[in-house]
Protein backbone atom coordinates (compact mmCIF):
# COMPACT_ATOMS: atom_id res chain seq x y z
CA UNK A 1 0.00 0.00 0.00
CA UNK A 2 1.21 3.26 -0.92
CA UNK A 3 1.62 5.95 2.13
CA UNK A 4 2.85 8.83 -0.38
CA UNK A 5 1.44 9.07 -3.75
CA UNK A 6 2.35 12.20 -6.03
CA UNK A 7 0.69 12.72 -9.14
CA UNK A 8 2.10 15.00 -11.65
CA UNK A 9 3.51 17.32 -9.18
CA UNK A 10 5.22 21.18 -10.36
CA UNK A 11 6.95 23.42 -8.21
CA UNK A 12 8.80 26.37 -8.99
CA UNK A 13 10.41 29.55 -7.40
CA UNK A 14 11.25 32.75 -8.47
CA UNK A 15 14.32 33.94 -10.52
CA UNK A 16 18.05 34.83 -8.08
CA UNK A 17 17.35 37.55 -10.27
CA UNK A 18 15.05 40.27 -11.84
CA UNK A 19 13.96 39.35 -15.31
CA UNK A 20 15.15 35.62 -15.67
CA UNK A 21 13.33 32.61 -15.55
CA UNK A 22 11.67 30.84 -12.67
CA UNK A 23 13.81 28.42 -11.74
CA UNK A 24 11.69 25.14 -12.58
CA UNK A 25 12.64 22.91 -9.28
CA UNK A 26 10.44 20.16 -9.99
CA UNK A 27 8.78 18.75 -12.81
CA UNK A 28 5.87 17.09 -14.00
CA UNK A 29 6.88 14.33 -11.36
CA UNK A 30 4.36 11.09 -10.31
CA UNK A 31 5.74 8.31 -7.50
CA UNK A 32 4.25 6.35 -5.24
CA UNK A 33 6.12 5.48 -2.13
CA UNK A 34 4.60 2.10 -0.40
CA UNK A 35 4.34 1.65 3.26
CA UNK A 36 7.52 0.57 5.64
CA UNK A 37 10.10 0.64 2.23
CA UNK A 38 13.15 2.77 1.93
CA UNK A 39 12.79 4.51 -1.27
CA UNK A 40 15.74 6.59 -2.67
CA UNK A 41 15.59 9.33 -4.16
CA UNK A 42 19.24 10.31 -5.89
CA UNK A 43 20.58 13.13 -7.89
CA UNK A 44 22.85 15.41 -8.30
CA UNK A 45 22.49 19.26 -6.35
CA UNK A 46 19.95 20.74 -7.91
CA UNK A 47 17.99 18.56 -9.60
CA UNK A 48 14.93 19.05 -7.15
CA UNK A 49 15.17 15.80 -4.66
CA UNK A 50 15.39 18.04 -1.58
CA UNK A 51 12.53 20.18 -2.86
CA UNK A 52 10.54 16.85 -3.70
CA UNK A 53 11.18 16.02 0.19
CA UNK A 54 9.79 19.57 1.13
CA UNK A 55 6.44 18.95 -0.54
CA UNK A 56 5.74 15.76 1.07
CA UNK A 57 5.77 17.44 4.32
CA UNK A 58 4.33 20.76 3.22
CA UNK A 59 7.59 23.10 4.11
CA UNK A 60 6.95 23.95 0.50
CA UNK A 61 3.61 24.05 -1.04
CA UNK A 62 3.40 22.47 -4.95
CA UNK A 63 2.24 24.60 -8.27
CA UNK A 64 0.06 21.82 -9.31
CA UNK A 65 -0.63 17.98 -9.15
CA UNK A 66 -1.69 15.94 -6.36
CA UNK A 67 -0.02 15.23 -3.17
CA UNK A 68 -1.65 12.30 -0.71
CA UNK A 69 0.50 11.39 2.15
CA UNK A 70 -1.04 9.04 4.76
CA UNK A 71 -4.64 9.65 2.80
CA UNK A 72 -3.81 13.15 3.29
CA UNK A 73 -4.75 15.10 0.10
CA UNK A 74 -1.20 17.78 1.03
CA UNK A 75 -2.76 21.05 -1.34
CA UNK A 76 -5.98 20.94 0.66
CA UNK A 77 -4.77 20.97 4.18
CA UNK A 78 -4.75 24.54 6.09
CA UNK A 79 -1.83 25.60 7.93
CA UNK A 80 -2.85 24.07 11.41
CA UNK A 81 -3.76 20.49 9.61
CA UNK A 82 -0.43 20.70 8.15
CA UNK A 83 1.18 21.57 11.41
CA UNK A 84 -0.57 18.26 12.94
CA UNK A 85 0.22 16.62 9.58
CA UNK A 86 4.39 17.48 10.03
CA UNK A 87 4.30 15.42 13.29
CA UNK A 88 3.80 11.98 11.77
CA UNK A 89 6.31 13.19 8.97
CA UNK A 90 9.54 13.08 10.55
CA UNK A 91 12.36 15.04 9.14
CA UNK A 92 16.56 15.09 9.57
CA UNK A 93 18.82 17.22 7.72
CA UNK A 94 22.28 17.22 6.26
CA UNK A 95 23.42 19.96 9.06
CA UNK A 96 21.72 18.73 11.50
CA UNK A 97 20.07 21.28 12.68
CA UNK A 98 19.54 20.90 16.18
CA UNK A 99 18.73 23.69 18.77
CA UNK A 100 22.14 24.87 20.31
CA UNK A 101 20.44 26.74 22.83
CA UNK A 102 18.49 23.23 23.98
CA UNK A 103 20.35 20.05 25.55
CA UNK A 104 19.65 17.05 23.87
CA UNK A 105 16.58 15.90 25.78
CA UNK A 106 15.81 19.59 25.28
CA UNK A 107 15.66 19.10 21.68
CA UNK A 108 13.66 15.66 21.79
CA UNK A 109 11.47 17.89 24.31
CA UNK A 110 10.51 20.54 21.88
CA UNK A 111 9.44 17.91 19.32
CA UNK A 112 7.09 16.49 21.92
CA UNK A 113 5.69 19.71 23.45
CA UNK A 114 5.01 21.16 19.91
CA UNK A 115 2.72 17.97 19.33
CA UNK A 116 1.02 18.41 22.67
CA UNK A 117 2.20 15.34 24.63
CA UNK A 118 1.86 15.59 28.56
CA UNK A 119 5.01 16.34 30.77
CA UNK A 120 5.25 12.33 32.14
CA UNK A 121 4.74 11.07 28.49
CA UNK A 122 7.90 13.32 27.18
CA UNK A 123 10.11 12.53 29.70
CA UNK A 124 9.70 8.58 29.53
CA UNK A 125 9.64 8.84 25.74
CA UNK A 126 12.82 11.48 25.69
CA UNK A 127 14.32 8.36 27.35
CA UNK A 128 13.11 5.63 24.86
CA UNK A 129 14.13 7.31 21.77
CA UNK A 130 17.72 8.04 23.11
CA UNK A 131 18.03 4.80 24.35
CA UNK A 132 17.56 3.71 20.61
CA UNK A 133 19.68 6.04 19.26
CA UNK A 134 22.45 4.54 21.45
CA UNK A 135 22.85 8.05 22.96
CA UNK A 136 21.15 8.17 26.60
CA UNK A 137 23.88 8.79 28.37
CA UNK A 138 24.43 11.83 26.55
CA UNK A 139 20.74 13.64 27.27
CA UNK A 140 22.31 16.87 29.33
CA UNK A 141 24.86 17.14 26.51
CA UNK A 142 24.66 20.69 24.55
CA UNK A 143 24.93 19.76 20.77
CA UNK A 144 28.01 21.54 20.38
CA UNK A 145 29.71 18.88 22.63
CA UNK A 146 29.09 16.20 20.16
CA UNK A 147 30.21 14.79 16.91
CA UNK A 148 28.77 15.01 13.98
CA UNK A 149 27.20 11.38 13.83
CA UNK A 150 26.07 11.86 17.47
CA UNK A 151 24.41 14.95 16.58
CA UNK A 152 22.39 13.50 12.93
CA UNK A 153 22.09 10.42 15.96
CA UNK A 154 19.92 13.10 17.91
CA UNK A 155 18.42 14.74 14.64
CA UNK A 156 16.77 10.72 14.57
CA UNK A 157 15.84 10.66 17.70
CA UNK A 158 14.12 14.09 17.60
CA UNK A 159 12.40 13.11 14.63
CA UNK A 160 11.10 9.75 15.83
CA UNK A 161 9.96 11.28 19.08
CA UNK A 162 6.47 11.56 17.92
CA UNK A 163 6.40 8.20 16.17
CA UNK A 164 6.16 9.47 12.75
CA UNK A 165 5.01 7.31 9.79
CA UNK A 166 7.92 8.70 7.87
CA UNK A 167 10.93 10.02 8.01
CA UNK A 168 12.11 12.40 4.86
CA UNK A 169 16.48 12.08 5.31
CA UNK A 170 17.31 14.79 3.21
CA UNK A 171 21.48 14.21 2.73
CA UNK A 172 21.52 12.98 6.15
CA UNK A 173 25.00 11.20 5.66
CA UNK A 174 26.26 13.87 3.48
CA UNK A 175 28.71 15.80 5.91
CA UNK A 176 29.53 12.66 7.53
CA UNK A 177 32.96 11.24 7.25
CA UNK A 178 32.46 7.51 5.49
CA UNK A 179 32.49 5.42 9.14
CA UNK A 180 30.26 7.27 10.50
CA UNK A 181 27.96 7.48 7.08
CA UNK A 182 27.61 3.70 7.66
CA UNK A 183 26.73 3.65 11.51
CA UNK A 184 23.87 6.05 10.43
CA UNK A 185 22.72 4.49 7.37
CA UNK A 186 22.47 1.11 9.50
CA UNK A 187 20.74 2.77 12.15
CA UNK A 188 18.38 4.30 9.56
CA UNK A 189 17.66 0.66 8.46
CA UNK A 190 17.01 -0.39 11.66
CA UNK A 191 14.28 1.99 12.16
CA UNK A 192 12.74 0.94 8.89
CA UNK A 193 13.07 -2.98 9.75
CA UNK A 194 12.14 -2.84 13.60
CA UNK A 195 9.90 0.23 13.89
CA UNK A 196 8.19 -0.03 10.62
CA UNK A 197 8.82 3.60 9.83
CA UNK A 198 8.75 4.72 5.87
CA UNK A 199 12.02 6.09 4.92
CA UNK A 200 12.65 8.62 1.83
CA UNK A 201 16.16 8.80 1.69
CA UNK A 202 17.36 11.96 -0.02
CA UNK A 203 20.77 11.57 -1.33
CA UNK A 204 23.36 11.52 -3.92
CA UNK A 205 25.28 8.84 -1.72
CA UNK A 206 25.06 5.42 -3.85
CA UNK A 207 26.67 3.74 -1.17
CA UNK A 208 24.06 4.39 0.97
CA UNK A 209 21.51 3.23 -1.86
CA UNK A 210 23.20 0.09 -2.04
CA UNK A 211 23.00 -0.97 1.80
CA UNK A 212 20.09 0.45 2.34
CA UNK A 213 17.29 1.40 0.01
CA UNK A 214 15.19 -1.14 -1.58
CA UNK A 215 13.79 1.32 -4.34
CA UNK A 216 15.02 4.38 -6.15
CA UNK A 217 14.04 7.14 -8.45
CA UNK A 218 16.67 8.86 -10.29
CA UNK A 219 16.32 12.35 -10.75
CA UNK A 220 17.57 15.29 -13.09
CA UNK A 221 16.57 18.57 -13.91
CA UNK A 222 13.19 18.42 -11.69
CA UNK A 223 12.16 15.29 -13.35
CA UNK A 224 12.38 11.32 -12.70
CA UNK A 225 14.79 9.56 -15.15
CA UNK A 226 14.64 6.38 -13.98
CA UNK A 227 12.89 4.47 -10.88
CA UNK A 228 13.55 0.46 -10.22
CA UNK A 229 14.13 -1.52 -7.15
CA UNK A 230 17.81 -0.72 -6.06
CA UNK A 231 18.87 -4.51 -7.96
CA UNK A 232 17.52 -3.57 -11.35
CA UNK A 233 19.20 -0.47 -11.07
CA UNK A 234 22.17 -1.42 -10.22
CA UNK A 235 22.43 -4.03 -12.27
CA UNK A 236 21.21 -2.42 -15.59
CA UNK A 237 20.89 1.33 -15.14
CA UNK A 238 18.97 2.80 -18.26
CA UNK A 239 19.58 6.48 -17.94
CA UNK A 240 22.71 8.36 -18.46
CA UNK A 241 22.31 9.90 -14.78
CA UNK A 242 21.92 6.66 -13.36
CA UNK A 243 24.62 5.38 -15.48
CA UNK A 244 26.95 7.52 -13.58
CA UNK A 245 25.74 7.35 -9.82
CA UNK A 246 25.73 3.25 -10.52
CA UNK A 247 29.54 3.31 -11.43
CA UNK A 248 30.57 5.11 -8.56
CA UNK A 249 29.75 2.48 -5.88
CA UNK A 250 30.45 -0.68 -8.89
CA UNK A 251 33.94 -1.21 -8.65
CA UNK A 252 33.30 -4.74 -10.92
CA UNK A 253 32.79 -2.10 -13.47
CA UNK A 254 36.03 -0.22 -14.90
CA UNK A 255 35.34 3.25 -15.75
CA UNK A 256 37.86 6.40 -16.14
CA UNK A 257 41.37 5.81 -15.45
CA UNK A 258 41.06 2.24 -14.56
CA UNK A 259 39.58 1.48 -17.88
CA UNK A 260 41.60 3.03 -19.66
CA UNK A 261 44.82 0.99 -17.92
CA UNK A 262 43.16 -2.24 -18.77
CA UNK A 263 42.23 -1.06 -22.43
CA UNK A 264 46.44 -0.69 -22.88
CA UNK A 265 47.34 -4.10 -21.03
CA UNK A 266 44.92 -6.34 -22.51
CA UNK A 267 44.49 -6.22 -26.30
CA UNK A 268 41.82 -8.29 -26.56
CA UNK A 269 37.96 -7.18 -26.15
CA UNK A 270 36.49 -5.97 -22.58
CA UNK A 271 32.94 -7.31 -21.56
CA UNK A 272 31.30 -6.39 -18.38
CA UNK A 273 29.00 -8.96 -17.05
CA UNK A 274 26.59 -8.32 -13.97
CA UNK A 275 25.49 -11.57 -12.30
CA UNK A 276 22.51 -11.43 -9.73
CA UNK A 277 23.50 -14.17 -6.97
CA UNK A 278 19.55 -14.26 -5.86
CA UNK A 279 18.74 -16.20 -9.19
CA UNK A 280 19.67 -19.69 -9.06
CA UNK A 281 22.91 -20.51 -10.62
CA UNK A 282 23.62 -17.74 -12.88
CA UNK A 283 27.21 -17.58 -12.06
CA UNK A 284 27.62 -21.60 -12.84
CA UNK A 285 26.06 -20.89 -16.57
CA UNK A 286 28.02 -17.65 -17.03
CA UNK A 287 31.18 -19.52 -16.41
CA UNK A 288 29.83 -22.86 -18.39
CA UNK A 289 29.05 -20.50 -21.49
CA UNK A 290 32.71 -19.02 -21.24
CA UNK A 291 33.95 -22.78 -21.50
CA UNK A 292 31.96 -23.55 -23.90
CA UNK A 293 33.37 -21.14 -26.80
CA UNK A 294 36.45 -20.88 -29.03
CA UNK A 295 37.31 -17.88 -27.16
CA UNK A 296 40.47 -17.36 -24.78
CA UNK A 297 39.13 -15.95 -21.30
CA UNK A 298 40.81 -13.87 -18.72
CA UNK A 299 39.28 -12.65 -15.76
CA UNK A 300 40.41 -8.95 -15.38
CA UNK A 301 38.63 -6.80 -12.84
CA UNK A 302 35.91 -7.51 -10.55
CA UNK A 303 33.89 -7.49 -7.39
CA UNK A 304 30.85 -8.28 -5.35
CA UNK A 305 28.45 -5.47 -4.50
CA UNK A 306 26.08 -6.22 -1.46
CA UNK A 307 22.65 -4.63 -1.56
CA UNK A 308 19.98 -4.54 0.32
CA UNK A 309 18.36 -7.46 -0.83
CA UNK A 310 20.58 -9.16 -2.68
CA UNK A 311 24.44 -9.14 -3.83
CA UNK A 312 25.66 -8.84 -7.33
CA UNK A 313 28.40 -10.21 -8.71
CA UNK A 314 30.16 -7.60 -11.55
CA UNK A 315 32.83 -8.96 -13.95
CA UNK A 316 34.98 -7.99 -16.40
CA UNK A 317 36.63 -10.24 -18.90
CA UNK A 318 39.33 -9.90 -21.65
CA UNK A 319 38.22 -11.87 -24.74
CA UNK A 320 40.75 -12.61 -27.51
CA UNK A 321 39.79 -14.73 -30.40
CA UNK A 322 37.93 -14.54 -33.86
CA UNK A 323 35.68 -11.86 -33.87
CA UNK A 324 32.66 -13.56 -35.05
CA UNK A 325 33.58 -16.12 -32.34
CA UNK A 326 33.13 -13.12 -29.28
CA UNK A 327 30.67 -12.27 -31.00
CA UNK A 328 28.54 -14.98 -30.31
CA UNK A 329 29.84 -15.55 -27.08
CA UNK A 330 28.68 -12.16 -26.09
CA UNK A 331 24.90 -12.88 -27.58
CA UNK A 332 25.02 -15.69 -25.49
CA UNK A 333 26.23 -14.24 -22.47
CA UNK A 334 23.29 -11.47 -23.01
CA UNK A 335 20.92 -14.24 -22.77
CA UNK A 336 21.86 -15.45 -19.42
CA UNK A 337 22.81 -12.03 -17.44
CA UNK A 338 23.34 -8.07 -18.53
CA UNK A 339 26.29 -7.60 -20.55
CA UNK A 340 28.10 -4.77 -21.50
CA UNK A 341 31.18 -4.65 -23.98
CA UNK A 342 33.64 -1.36 -22.51
CA UNK A 343 35.81 0.90 -23.84
CA UNK A 344 35.36 0.09 -27.14
CA UNK B 1 37.43 77.94 47.94
CA UNK B 2 39.15 76.19 45.76
CA UNK B 3 37.65 73.78 43.23
CA UNK B 4 38.13 70.91 45.12
CA UNK B 5 36.58 72.19 48.32
CA UNK B 6 33.45 73.34 45.77
CA UNK B 7 33.55 69.49 44.45
CA UNK B 8 32.98 68.31 48.01
CA UNK B 9 30.14 70.97 48.98
CA UNK B 10 28.61 69.92 45.63
CA UNK B 11 28.24 66.04 46.69
CA UNK B 12 25.12 65.89 47.60
CA UNK B 13 23.52 66.75 44.47
CA UNK B 14 26.17 63.87 42.63
CA UNK B 15 23.87 61.52 44.46
CA UNK B 16 20.02 62.57 42.96
CA UNK B 17 22.16 62.83 39.71
CA UNK B 18 23.44 59.32 39.66
CA UNK B 19 19.83 58.30 40.29
CA UNK B 20 18.38 60.35 37.41
CA UNK B 21 20.88 58.98 35.03
CA UNK B 22 20.54 55.25 36.38
CA UNK B 23 16.33 56.22 36.34
CA UNK B 24 16.61 57.45 32.71
CA UNK B 25 18.96 54.93 31.17
CA UNK B 26 17.19 51.64 32.88
CA UNK B 27 13.49 52.72 31.98
CA UNK B 28 14.50 53.59 28.54
CA UNK B 29 16.57 50.33 28.59
CA UNK B 30 13.56 48.63 29.52
CA UNK B 31 10.67 50.13 27.21
CA UNK B 32 13.22 50.83 24.09
CA UNK B 33 14.44 47.20 24.62
CA UNK B 34 10.78 45.48 24.17
CA UNK B 35 9.39 47.79 21.53
CA UNK B 36 13.11 47.57 20.02
CA UNK B 37 12.67 43.47 19.94
CA UNK B 38 9.18 43.65 18.69
CA UNK B 39 10.41 45.94 15.83
CA UNK B 40 13.60 44.00 15.07
CA UNK B 41 11.64 40.56 15.18
CA UNK B 42 9.33 41.97 12.82
CA UNK B 43 11.90 43.72 10.35
CA UNK B 44 13.86 39.50 10.81
CA UNK B 45 10.47 38.13 9.79
CA UNK B 46 8.52 40.22 7.55
CA UNK B 47 11.57 40.73 5.26
CA UNK B 48 11.51 38.49 1.85
CA UNK B 49 12.29 35.21 2.50
CA UNK B 50 11.45 35.67 6.46
CA UNK B 51 9.28 33.24 8.19
CA UNK B 52 6.15 35.40 7.36
CA UNK B 53 6.64 37.86 4.49
CA UNK B 54 5.22 40.30 4.09
CA UNK B 55 6.48 43.20 2.01
CA UNK B 56 4.16 46.32 3.24
CA UNK B 57 5.16 45.91 6.79
CA UNK B 58 8.74 45.76 5.85
CA UNK B 59 8.55 48.86 3.89
CA UNK B 60 6.68 50.64 5.69
CA UNK B 61 9.22 49.60 9.38
CA UNK B 62 12.25 49.67 7.49
CA UNK B 63 11.91 53.70 6.12
CA UNK B 64 10.83 54.66 9.30
CA UNK B 65 13.63 53.23 11.34
CA UNK B 66 15.72 54.89 8.78
CA UNK B 67 14.26 57.90 9.14
CA UNK B 68 14.69 58.45 12.55
CA UNK B 69 17.61 56.43 13.44
CA UNK B 70 20.55 59.14 12.06
CA UNK B 71 19.05 62.19 14.05
CA UNK B 72 21.31 63.04 16.71
CA UNK B 73 19.87 62.75 19.76
CA UNK B 74 19.83 66.33 21.03
CA UNK B 75 18.03 67.67 18.03
CA UNK B 76 15.63 64.42 18.61
CA UNK B 77 14.95 65.13 22.65
CA UNK B 78 13.83 68.64 20.93
CA UNK B 79 12.12 67.66 18.54
CA UNK B 80 9.83 64.61 20.11
CA UNK B 81 8.69 67.09 22.47
CA UNK B 82 5.02 67.72 21.41
CA UNK B 83 5.44 63.79 21.29
CA UNK B 84 5.93 63.30 24.97
CA UNK B 85 3.49 66.01 26.24
CA UNK B 86 1.04 63.92 24.76
CA UNK B 87 2.32 60.59 25.71
CA UNK B 88 3.83 61.04 29.38
CA UNK B 89 1.79 64.86 30.03
CA UNK B 90 5.24 66.91 30.09
CA UNK B 91 7.74 67.95 27.53
CA UNK B 92 10.69 68.53 30.78
CA UNK B 93 12.48 66.18 33.33
CA UNK B 94 12.83 62.85 34.00
CA UNK B 95 9.79 61.57 31.92
CA UNK B 96 10.06 63.66 29.35
CA UNK B 97 13.93 62.50 28.71
CA UNK B 98 12.81 58.93 29.38
CA UNK B 99 10.35 59.15 26.49
CA UNK B 100 12.41 60.24 24.26
CA UNK B 101 15.17 58.15 25.31
CA UNK B 102 12.98 55.02 24.74
CA UNK B 103 11.74 55.65 21.19
CA UNK B 104 15.46 56.68 19.88
CA UNK B 105 16.00 52.95 21.50
CA UNK B 106 13.49 51.06 19.80
CA UNK B 107 14.78 52.53 16.46
CA UNK B 108 18.27 51.43 17.60
CA UNK B 109 17.71 48.32 19.03
CA UNK B 110 15.42 47.06 16.36
CA UNK B 111 18.75 46.95 13.56
CA UNK B 112 21.07 45.94 16.55
CA UNK B 113 18.12 42.76 17.00
CA UNK B 114 17.20 42.06 13.14
CA UNK B 115 21.33 41.60 12.50
CA UNK B 116 21.41 39.34 15.64
CA UNK B 117 18.51 37.32 14.27
CA UNK B 118 19.76 36.88 10.83
CA UNK B 119 22.85 34.93 12.47
CA UNK B 120 20.56 32.20 13.16
CA UNK B 121 20.98 29.43 10.58
CA UNK B 122 17.48 28.95 8.59
CA UNK B 123 18.01 25.53 8.73
CA UNK B 124 17.34 25.25 12.35
CA UNK B 125 13.85 27.36 12.19
CA UNK B 126 12.94 24.69 9.19
CA UNK B 127 13.89 21.96 11.37
CA UNK B 128 11.38 23.66 13.69
CA UNK B 129 8.55 23.87 11.29
CA UNK B 130 9.09 20.04 10.01
CA UNK B 131 8.56 19.40 13.75
CA UNK B 132 4.92 20.95 13.56
CA UNK B 133 5.72 24.44 15.62
CA UNK B 134 3.79 27.12 14.50
CA UNK B 135 5.54 30.41 13.23
CA UNK B 136 4.59 32.37 16.52
CA UNK B 137 5.79 29.35 18.37
CA UNK B 138 9.31 29.27 16.69
CA UNK B 139 10.09 33.15 17.36
CA UNK B 140 9.34 32.57 20.77
CA UNK B 141 11.10 29.08 21.79
CA UNK B 142 13.32 28.72 18.53
CA UNK B 143 14.51 31.72 17.02
CA UNK B 144 15.16 34.22 20.54
CA UNK B 145 16.80 31.64 22.43
CA UNK B 146 19.08 30.48 19.37
CA UNK B 147 20.13 33.91 19.50
CA UNK B 148 20.26 34.99 22.67
CA UNK B 149 23.74 35.11 23.36
CA UNK B 150 24.80 37.54 21.05
CA UNK B 151 21.43 39.97 21.56
CA UNK B 152 22.57 40.28 25.09
CA UNK B 153 25.70 41.90 23.72
CA UNK B 154 23.97 43.90 21.08
CA UNK B 155 22.21 44.99 24.26
CA UNK B 156 24.89 46.01 26.33
CA UNK B 157 26.30 47.79 23.49
CA UNK B 158 22.67 49.71 23.31
CA UNK B 159 22.37 50.48 26.83
CA UNK B 160 26.22 51.85 26.80
CA UNK B 161 25.01 54.10 23.62
CA UNK B 162 21.76 55.19 26.14
CA UNK B 163 24.04 56.32 29.12
CA UNK B 164 25.90 58.48 26.44
CA UNK B 165 22.92 59.75 25.11
CA UNK B 166 21.21 60.70 28.87
CA UNK B 167 24.29 62.70 29.24
CA UNK B 168 21.99 65.43 27.00
CA UNK B 169 18.79 65.06 29.41
CA UNK B 170 20.28 68.37 30.99
CA UNK B 171 18.84 70.28 27.46
CA UNK B 172 15.04 69.84 29.03
CA UNK B 173 15.22 69.92 32.42
CA UNK B 174 15.94 65.76 33.11
CA UNK B 175 19.15 66.48 35.47
CA UNK B 176 21.75 63.54 35.56
CA UNK B 177 24.97 62.87 35.55
CA UNK B 178 25.82 64.83 32.03
CA UNK B 179 23.92 67.83 33.17
CA UNK B 180 25.76 67.92 36.94
CA UNK B 181 28.83 67.63 34.73
CA UNK B 182 28.28 70.76 32.51
CA UNK B 183 26.38 72.84 35.50
CA UNK B 184 28.81 72.54 37.92
CA UNK B 185 31.62 71.46 36.07
CA UNK B 186 32.21 72.87 32.92
CA UNK B 187 30.38 76.31 33.21
CA UNK B 188 32.13 77.18 36.37
CA UNK B 189 35.37 76.32 35.03
CA UNK B 190 36.13 73.55 37.67
CA UNK B 191 37.57 70.44 36.14
CA UNK B 192 37.10 68.49 39.39
CA UNK B 193 33.29 68.20 39.09
CA UNK B 194 33.52 67.39 35.56
CA UNK B 195 35.83 64.52 36.12
CA UNK B 196 33.67 63.06 38.98
CA UNK B 197 30.85 62.96 36.80
CA UNK B 198 33.22 61.29 34.23
CA UNK B 199 34.21 59.11 36.75
CA UNK B 200 31.18 57.75 37.75
CA UNK B 201 29.72 57.35 34.12
CA UNK B 202 32.68 55.36 33.34
CA UNK B 203 32.27 53.00 36.31
CA UNK B 204 28.31 52.87 35.47
CA UNK B 205 29.72 51.40 31.61
CA UNK B 206 32.21 49.16 33.08
CA UNK B 207 29.78 47.54 34.98
CA UNK B 208 27.50 47.18 32.47
CA UNK B 209 29.72 46.07 29.78
CA UNK B 210 30.96 43.56 32.35
CA UNK B 211 27.26 42.32 33.27
CA UNK B 212 26.43 41.61 29.79
CA UNK B 213 29.44 39.96 29.01
CA UNK B 214 29.34 37.55 31.24
CA UNK B 215 25.30 37.14 30.86
CA UNK B 216 26.10 36.66 27.13
CA UNK B 217 28.74 33.63 27.79
CA UNK B 218 26.15 31.94 29.86
CA UNK B 219 23.98 31.56 27.13
CA UNK B 220 26.94 31.22 23.79
CA UNK B 221 27.41 27.88 23.25
CA UNK B 222 29.03 27.61 19.44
Amino acid sequence: MSIVEITQVAKSYPPASRGAARIQAVNGVSLSINEGEIFAIIGYSGAGKSTLARLINGLERIDSGQIFVDGQSIPDLKEKQLRKLRQSVGMIFQQFNLFTSKTVAGNIDYALATAGWEKDARKQRIAEVLDFVGLLEKAWAYPNQLSGGQKQRVGIARALATRPKILLADEATSALDPETTGEVASLLSRINRELGTTIVLITHEMDVVRSIAHRAAVMEKGEIVELADTASLFLAPKSRAAKNFVATVIDGEPHGEDLARLRERHPGRLVTVKIPQTEERLQERVFTTLGAGKVSWELVHGGVVHLQDEDIAVFTFNFQGLSTDVDALIASLKQIVTTIEVGR
Amino acid sequence: MDNFEKLLNLLHLLGPATVETLQMVLMALLWGGLGGLIVGVLLYTTKTGGLTPNRLVYFFLNVLVNFFRPIPFIIFIAAVQPLSRAVVGTGYGVPAATFALSLAAVFGISRLVEQNLVSVPGGVLEAALSLGASRFRIILTVLLPEALGPLILGYTFAVVALVDMSAVAGYIAAGGLGDFAIQYGYRVYNPWVTWTAVLIIVIIVQALQFFGNWLSKKFIRN
